[in-house]
């Protein structure tokens, strides 16, 4: 199972830059880089909090798909 | 004060190996020359200067938000790096076992200490290499 992101659709959308993101949700520019790859799986803090960023929910912002 | 990253943590660890290395020198040794007194004074001071910063900036690491991502490339660093370690001990085991009539106790020791660095050189390589690449 692959994890799929809107991450960068709604960081984009928003205008933010991904420091700007990590620097809001305590984590460095290389983990929203890694996060929008889908190359790492965030923890369920990291996750809510990247959605309250957002005003969205962590169903909508990130899901599994089926390889 | 700069902000601490978890590579300068993991760096950090080689410096504390080569100090290990140099105080098992300093016990193992056999010879003695006039300017060793010098080294051990160098080496005792400069030791206990950089216990003293890297305890700052360990206590400053604490203080700050880790990064999640850095800290679960570690824990996967070290899975790999203790399986590195313990090829390295059987290797060094079965050395013993072969040459144990050539070798000394002060030269298996001075093997464990090679080791020690060599482990903490490919903790901080591997860490860097998968933290930058995302490997």
């Amino acid at each position: 199972m692959a994890l799929v992101t809107k991450l960068k659709e709604y960081r984009e959308r928003d205008n933010f830059k991904q420091a700007e993101l990590a620097e809001l949700v305590g984590v460095r520019r290389e983990t929203i880089v890694n996060l929008e790859k889908g190359k790492y799986n965030p923890s369920l803090k990291l996750a809510m909090d990247i959605a309250k960023v957002f005003h969205t929910t962590v169903e909508e912002l990130f899901a599994y798909t089926e390889d | 004060m700069k902000k601490v990253t978890l590579k300068e943590l993991v760096a950090d660890k080689i410096i504390f190996a080569v100090l290990v290395a140099l105080y098992y020198w300093m016990w193992a040794r056999n010879d003695w020359k006039d300017f060793y007194p010098t080294i051990q004074t160098v080496v005792g001071g400069f030791t206990f200067w950089y216990f003293v910063f890297r305890a700052i900036r360990v206590r400053k690491y604490k203080q700050e938000a880790a990064d999640e991502m850095a800290e679960a490339n570690l824990h996967r660093c070290d899975s790999i790096c203790l399986k590195v370690c313990k090829a390295a001990l059987i290797g060094i085991g079965f050395a013993c076992a072969i040459g144990r009539l050539v070798l000394t106790t002060e030269v298996i020791g001075y093997c464990l200490m090679g080791t020690l660095i060599l482990i903490e050189v490919v903790r901080t390589v591997a860490f860097w290499l998968m933290d930058e690449k995302g490997l």
